[in-house]
């Protein structure tokens, strides 16, 4: 490289951070002007001292606002680069580890069944919440030596856990959790000083103890092995580490809601600049988080008088912390290969006719139970037959019809990412098409008073391509490097987040329905739309042995798999076009199901399905039952509530899949 | 557990899952007949899915078989109470479709806003689709013309009327009483947080109410389609003589920032009538909210409590 490119490159890389303090400043002064009415220093203090009401609002209100976001954005790009440092990896932050997830189901919990937990503190309840996901995570990442992209994708999976259960709730108790749901959002608005007080003084004694232990934490950069010799414990040291940032999330969390991607920004542009010791690093991505979070917050405060409606900090910075995302992934080397941790489990015994008998028992109660256990009139359990089935079918078998199908798409899709990618943990979920799809129905609810629901597919259909193509144009260049589409996908889903609580926070009504149906809603599938379903679902059985051979080979590595004489880009964007049509085809008639396609494969493969194409057929023989199942609890459970079928598959498969996890990890080891 | 599921033969394992499909696949075939009752002239078994037209039913003595979120009603909307034996659909926007199914109604009642959710429910009954909130005239116009469309499709005739001027005596009422009212004009909120509140106003029925009253709502920014907005505490601190209204239920940590928090302890309207809370009435609410949140107005405003800053409901 040139001298003169490298100045060129320099000068990019600075213009980043000078034009964030820049905007900053000036939003700053816009939002002081709009709130004193001026902006010469005489009047605003003349202001300040007097004791109407536009005094309080400016030393009660402007004044503790503008200093809070100073300290939460500091705080949280700390605890996104301790984590960053911990763990070796450039994407880990406070909202992708879940930890932000954790809290809020936490709180929603304590809420919805022991309010008067709330006593002990919001904060205390946040802390426990975000501890148990933080060690939830590492406990899983660690069976794999914490490679970069198991940490993220674990812990944007159980982030998207708590999302399930936290929406499950809202829908049933949308109206008590309003106001849980304006501090999910993260607005920073402030009435006095006494949230921030506390949180200053603690954000400066976490921030404090890890710039006094940088030196010692530096030993992380090292191998554990080198570290060990020079007699540090690396495992203690990140413990410590990972507990301080945690606790940081925690307490922000606690004291101003959400606020997505700060902790990922602040880290990431000092890392633009160059610095390269953590003290320095810790301090700058301080100071970045700050002046991120201050100019977020004083745009929404601008922005806020001109819409007339509440945008809150949190969902912007959520926003942006899409397209963010997307920019990092270029930056990211793509040498951060998973580490292929999918040994085989020893074969299965094939002699015991009895267990097989029972599992085959265990499919069809699923199955027929689904269509014959129902609730009647007074909501009293009933084997319906006859006439209490003819009454009720029309209804309920559709819903089993799409249930399977989209069960079936969402399994083949789910098998082929993830011997695509060698990564336990892809999922058509994760490829972001799903989120498209919701993108794309928002957009039709929110611009048509009362929208059919062709109409609204249609909006699903055309976000659900969109997503498809920016993922392409984005991936291309690294030949759809698997982790690269699993990264955009998180990243589209982050837009989505944000987008969803900014509407949420609104209090709009079309916001619920809009949860339900993200939720993965069969209600009110006819059999005309569950027909086309399941006819796409059969019609890509006969394309799968076409792929047989690529998939036997992808686990065993891109440089394996290349040297057998596969083209790596055809084969990969191939595939993955035949998973997003599936993902898509199933998004747009069920809603982005959570969990299915991720923890089918697993499950067949447990059955000791090995080979790639009995693998794939298994697994969507059993994503198929999940679906039903789950779509039969949701119906029944609460009768006549309901629980969107993604969501319920979701609950369902959550725990099971941190027993695999947990399983496959140990057999790694 | 997974150990048996490790024993199982794999092609038993597939064989069997593959006729399950296929058995489950082929039943949508099989019971296909779909019979109804013979309909009468007069519709008796009414279901209703959205609140507001059952809430204006139920003040016209219409009874609903069933309607929908029956224990959110009882707690947001209280009054006209529900009957026991009104069975209850669950939420509004996903109303249970095999409960509707079992329940054979001859008349479903609910608004466009629902009913394009589930087109299919035609199958079931004839729909009739009333709008309170709509893009086409006022609230409580439409609430006063829904309530004649439900008289009508349900064979009550003149029961609307009575409603009707049953509302407009009771908003008379009040307008009464409010002439004694210390404040001239209100902000209506649900309270959410110490610091955010819903404000209601153009396109809502509380500001239809509060146009037929001596009062006037300071509330004059934009709201969305449902007539609030969600604002924050320094939004709405710049009015002054207004008297802040919430409306119950109100989040307790509201109550211990009336007085530890320095803005809204400071507010002038806080010091002059304190937070005045008002027993809960249906927000997004048909003919009957309009005449009790009238009278609640009157009281909350005039009641001796509202000087101490607490209206005993």
């Amino acid at each position: 490289m040139t001298s003169q490119a490298m100045r060129r490159h320099a000068i990019q890389f600075h213009a980043v951070p000078v034009s964030l303090c820049i905007l900053a400043v000036l939003l700053s002064l816009l939002s002081l002007d709009i709130e004193a009415g001026s902006l010469s220093p005489a009047a605003i203090f003349d202001l300040a001292a007097g004791s109407d009401t536009r005094s309080l609002l400016l030393t009660q209100g402007w004044i503790p606002r503008f200093l809070i976001a100073l300290v939460a954005g500091a705080g949280l790009a700390v605890a996104g680069a301790l984590f960053q440092h911990t763990l070796k990896n450039p994407l880990a932050s406070p909202s992708t580890l879940g930890l932000a997830g954790g809290a809020k189901l936490a709180l929603t919990l304590v809420t919805l069944y022991v309010p008067g937990a709330l006593a002990i503190g919001q904060e205390t309840i946040a802390l426990l919440g975000a501890l148990v996901v933080g060690f939830l995570v590492f406990a899983l990442a660690r069976r794999s030596g914490f490679s970069p992209l198991i940490v993220i994708l674990t812990g944007m999976i159980i982030a998207l856990y708590c999302g399930a259960v936290t929406t499950a709730l809202a829908i049933i108790h949308h109206e008590w959790l309003k106001s849980l749901f304006i501090w999910g959002s993260g607005d920073l608005t402030q009435d006095g000083w006494y949230i921030l007080e506390p949180l200053a003084a603690k954000v400066c004694m976490g921030a404090a103890l890890a710039v006094a232990l940088a030196r010692p934490l530096e030993m992380l950069n090292l191998s554990d092995h080198q570290a060990t010799v020079l007699g540090a414990s690396p495992a203690r040291m990140r413990l410590l580490c990972l507990l301080i940032g945690c606790w940081l999330t925690a307490t922000i969390v606690a004291a101003v809601g959400i606020i997505g991607f700060v902790g990922l920004a602040g880290p990431a542009i000092t890392r633009m600049l160059g610095f390269r010791r953590l003290r320095s690093k810790l301090l700058m991505s301080a100071v970045f988080g700050a002046v991120l979070l201050c100019a977020a917050d004083q745009g929404v405060q601008v922005l806020s008088g001109y819409i007339g409606t509440l945008v809150p900090a949190g969902a912007l910075t959520g926003i942006l912390g899409g397209p963010l995302l997307i920019i990092m992934i270029r930056q990211l080397r793509s040498n951060s290969q998973p580490s292929q941790n999918t040994s085989p489990a020893p074969e299965p015994d094939q002699s015991n006719i009895r267990n097989h008998l029972r599992v085959l028992a265990g499919v069809l109660l699923v199955i027929i139970g689904a269509i014959l256990v129902g609730r009647d009139i007074h909501g009293d359990w009933q084997l319906q037959l006859g006439n209490a089935l003819n009454t009720v079918w029309p209804w309920r078998g559709p819903r089993i019809l799409g249930a399977m199908a989209a069960g079936t798409m969402l399994a083949i899709a789910g098998t082929i990412l993830q011997r695509m990618t060698a990564n336990p943990m892809a999922s058509p979920e994760s490829l972001g098409v799903s989120a498209g799809a919701v993108i794309g129905m928002i957009a039709i609810v929110f611009l048509i008073d009362a929208p059919t629901a062709w109409l609204q597919i249609s909006g699903a259909a055309i976000g659900a391509f969109i997503t498809l193509g920016a993922i392409f144009a984005l991936t291309r260049k690294s030949g759809y490097a698997p982790e690269r589409i699993l990264i955009a996908g998180i990243a589209i889903g982050a837009l989505f987040d944000g987008f969803i609580a900014f509407l949420m926070a609104g209090g709009d009504p079309r916001a619920t329905r809009l949860l339900a149906w993200n939720s993965g809603s069969t209600y009110g599938l006819g059999f005309d739309r569950a027909s086309v379903l399941a006819i796409i679902a059969v019609s890509a059985l006969p394309i799968l042995p076409a792929f047989a051979r690529w998939l036997n080979l992808f686990p065993l590595g891109p440089v394996t798999t290349k040297s057998l004489g596969v083209d790596l880009s055809i084969s990969r964007g191939v595939m993955l076009m035949f998973a997003s049509i599936l993902t898509a085809a199933a998004t747009l008639l069920v809603g982005p199901l959570s969990f299915a396609g991720l923890i089918s494969p697993h499950l067949a493969k447990l059955a000791g399905l090995r080979h790639a194409l009995p693998h794939t057929v298994g697994a969507a023989l059993i994503g198929a039952a999940l679906m039903v199942a789950a779509d039969w609890l949701g119906r029944m459970l609460f009768f006549p509530w309901e629980i969107p079928a993604g969501l319920m598959a979701a609950i369902i498969a959550g725990p099971i899949m941190v027993w695999l996890l947990m399983r496959v990890g140990r057999g790694a080891s | 557990m997974h150990q048996q599921h490790q024993k199982c033969s794999r092609r038993h394992f597939l064989k069997g899952l593959a006729g399950l499909s296929a058995i489950a696949t082929l039943t949508p075939v099989l019971p296909e007949s779909f019979t109804r009752s013979a309909k009468a002239d007069v519709p008796k078994r009414v279901v209703i899915a959205d609140g507001a037209l059952a809430e204006t039913a139920l003040a016209m003595g219409i009874v609903p078989l069933a309607m929908a979120d029956v224990p959110g009603y009882r707690v947001w909307v209280q009054e006209p109470k529900v009957p026991e034996q009104v069975i209850n659909l669950g939420a509004r926007f996903q109303p249970s479709l095999e409960r509707l199914a079992q329940l054979d109604p001859d008349l479903i009642l609910t608004s466009s806003f629902y009913a394009n959710q589930y087109s299919r429910l035609s199958d079931l009954a004839p729909i009739e689709k009333i709008d309170i909130y709509s893009s086409s005239k006022t609230p409580f116009l439409n609430a006063m013309a829904a309530a004649q469309k439900i008289a009508e499709v349900t064979g009550h005739r003149g029961t609307a009327e009575i409603l009707i001027s049953d509302t407009l005596s009771r908003i008379d009422q009040a307008s009464r009483e409010l002439t004694s009212s210390q404040a001239s004009s209100v902000l209506v909120t649900s309270m959410l947080s110490p610091r955010h509140m819903r404000v209601y106003g153009q396109n809502s029925l509380m500001q239809d109410v509060i146009d037929r009253l001596p009062v006037k709502n300071a509330w004059t920014g934009p709201t969305n389609h449902w007539g609030f907005a969600t604002v924050t505490i320094d939004q709405i601190a710049q009015y002054s003589n207004a008297a802040l209204i919430a409306i119950k239920p109100v989040p307790d940590n509201v109550d211990r920032a009336i007085v530890h928090s320095p803005i809204l302890s400071e507010l002038p309207s806080i010091k002059r009538f304190g937070l005045i809370t008002m027993p809960p009435v249906a927000t997004f609410g048909g003919l009957f909210a309009a005449g009790r949140f009238s009278d609640l107005l009157a009281n909350a405003l005039t009641s001796q409590g509202a000087a101490h800053g607490e209206f005993a409901s």
